[in-house]
């Protein structure tokens, strides 16, 4: 495991492998198994996400908040000011997210509650840069890897850090596997990785009724955007003037600042707010 | 390092919506199944605190039958449990109840009942669907299933972990991690051994050999 970001875009850019090498040689190391395991383990999350992006949409869900049923159903209507792909995109990434709630079986990238930003984000731009299977599972190998370092500096839970460390996270590690799909530089994935942590620094968990839904699933959908955006920037040159790692230890101070009500305990935020409230009331019978 | 691999990220597949109140709550049922040997034909299922409260929201109880029925938490028929038990013969209750605050948070109890025999196990779920069993049958545990897992009960005399370790070696096999708890009343001892790869099906015929054990289990998971 690389110990920051920077130590592994110095190691990149000293290799004359492709980034996602980087990856495989790690993961063979840590687990002390080969090549092919590697690969064939990462094959099993990304079947999983993709299996969670089919059924997403064909699914009968109930949701325990009946207001937002299906409301992903609804960015199937033709856009206004987004491009046909990613309204598509945002789309997958709330379907999936209504999948999860209706029980469904899906990856956590990094968690359930940020399951459908890395799926939607990956699997559409296969489909915009016409990529290979074996192209995808390389550019998940870069986004997981980023995933673990921001892991390992900051934080992956709402509870410790609010929602920039759930969707924050979900779409850095979305920006970098898509910066290498299109053939970016490493330089270029901690560029965007920083832009992608800071737009939403002190983003706070703040789930009604403690449920993974309100606003949990319209996250996922800024978090596909946040993705894009930040892949975009970077790959046009953009930089960030915050070296990405002091981003990432930046955002764990932050999350420890955030109070308690503010991190996944459904009592602050939109869930303190009065209609947050009466929600809670009607699922749970109490307050 | 909190993550090793990038699979301790993005390797969890499970079912939704949350890895702590669904996912985990499937894997402490799911353990106590494997830790019980059998389908249970009766089972009390007694959440404690924020699973008390939201449980039917996260739906940890469609979750909780599903890992009694010994599915994993990555199995599509999880949300169709309940019909499921009715058809296999498992009847259950869920009870919301307190154990006291020196339970964390996010605690469940399982009550298996089949004639005489009672099993009882506490788990907790501490974050992104990692658990903890932490009692079974009142006796102290603390392993998190993520590798196979090697639970047995013996009588509280010197010399018997000797004897488990020399079966183990035996059988070739390297150990994780080991650990020990004691009821000095009942003078029975309960161990619980981590291992890092699949544990044969042979260890625990020799294990049961031994005059003092008086359960093993083996939990590959």
């Amino acid at each position: 495991m690389f110990e920051t970001i920077q130590k592994w875009i110095t190691y990149c850019r000293s290799s004359i492998n492709p980034l996602y090498e980087s990856v495989i040689e790690e993961e063979m190391l840590t687990n002390e198994q080969t090549r092919e395991w590697v690969l064939a383990e990462a094959q099993k999350s990304l079947d999983a996400m993709r299996n969670s992006l089919e059924k997403g949409n064909t699914l009968d869900i109930d949701l325990p908040i009946k207001e937002i049923v299906e409301q992903s159903q609804l960015m199937m209507t033709p856009p206004i000011f987004l491009s046909k792909d990613l309204k598509e995109a945002v789309y997958w990434a709330m379907s999936i997210m209504e999948y999860s709630n209706g029980m469904g079986v899906i990856c956590a990238a990094p968690t359930a509650g940020s399951c459908g930003v890395f799926p939607a984000v990956l699997f559409k731009a296969q489909e915009m840069l016409k990529k290979s299977d074996e192209e995808i599972l390389h550019a998940f190998l870069v986004g997981a890897m980023a995933g673990a370092i921001i892991g390992n500096n900051a934080t992956l839970s709402g509870s410790e850090g609010g929602c920039q460390a759930e969707v924050g996270v979900a779409s850095a590690m979305a920006a970098a596997s898509i910066i290498s799909l299109a053939g970016g530089t490493a330089m270029q994935i901690g560029h965007a990785i920083a832009i992608c942590l800071k737009n939403v620094m002190g983003l706070v968990c703040d789930p009604v009724a403690g449920l993974v839904i309100s606003p949990c699933i319209k996250r996922n959908a800024m978090g596909v955007m946040n993705a894009f955006l930040s892949a975009e920037m970077a790959l046009s040159g953009v930089t960030s003037i915050i070296p990405v790692d002091e981003v990432i230890t930046s955002m764990m101070h932050v999350g420890l600042a955030l109070p308690v009500d503010l991190k996944e305990t459904g009592k602050g935020g939109i869930a303190k707010s009065p209609t947050g409230k009466r929600i809670k009331k009607q699922i749970f019978g109490s307050d | 390092m909190k993550y090793d691999s990038i699979f301790d990220v993005v390797g969890r597949i499970m079912v939704g919506p949350s890895s702590s109140h669904t996912a985990g709550a499937c894997r402490i049922a799911y353990l106590t199944y494997k830790i019980w040997g059998s389908l249970p034909k009766k089972a009390d299922i007694y959440l404690h605190g924020s699973f008390a409260e939201t449980y039917r929201g996260h739906k940890s109880d469609v979750a909780i039958i599903g890992g009694l029925l010994g599915w994993k938490s990555d199995n599509e028929r999880i949300p169709f449990s309940f019909q499921a038990a009715h058809e296999k013969g498992l009847n259950f209750t869920f009870h919301t109840t307190d154990l006291g605050p020196n339970y964390h948070p996010n605690s469940i109890k399982i009550v298996l009942k089949e004639e005489i025999k009672v099993l009882t196990v506490i788990g907790s779920s501490i974050g992104g669907g990692n658990i903890l069993i932490t009692e079974i049958d009142g006796m102290q545990a603390g392993f998190d299933g993520d590798s196979p897992t090697l639970v047995e009960v013996h009588q509280d005399k010197p010399g018997v972990l000797a004897k488990i370790a020399a079966e183990i070696a035996q059988c070739g096999l390297n150990v994780n991690k080991m650990h020990l708890s004691r009821n000095i009343r009942k003078k029975i001892g309960l161990s619980w051994i981590e291992f890092p790869n699949h544990i044969p099906d042979d260890l625990k015929t020799v294990l049961e050999k031994i005059p003092e054990i008086q359960q093993v289990r083996i939990i590959n998971v």
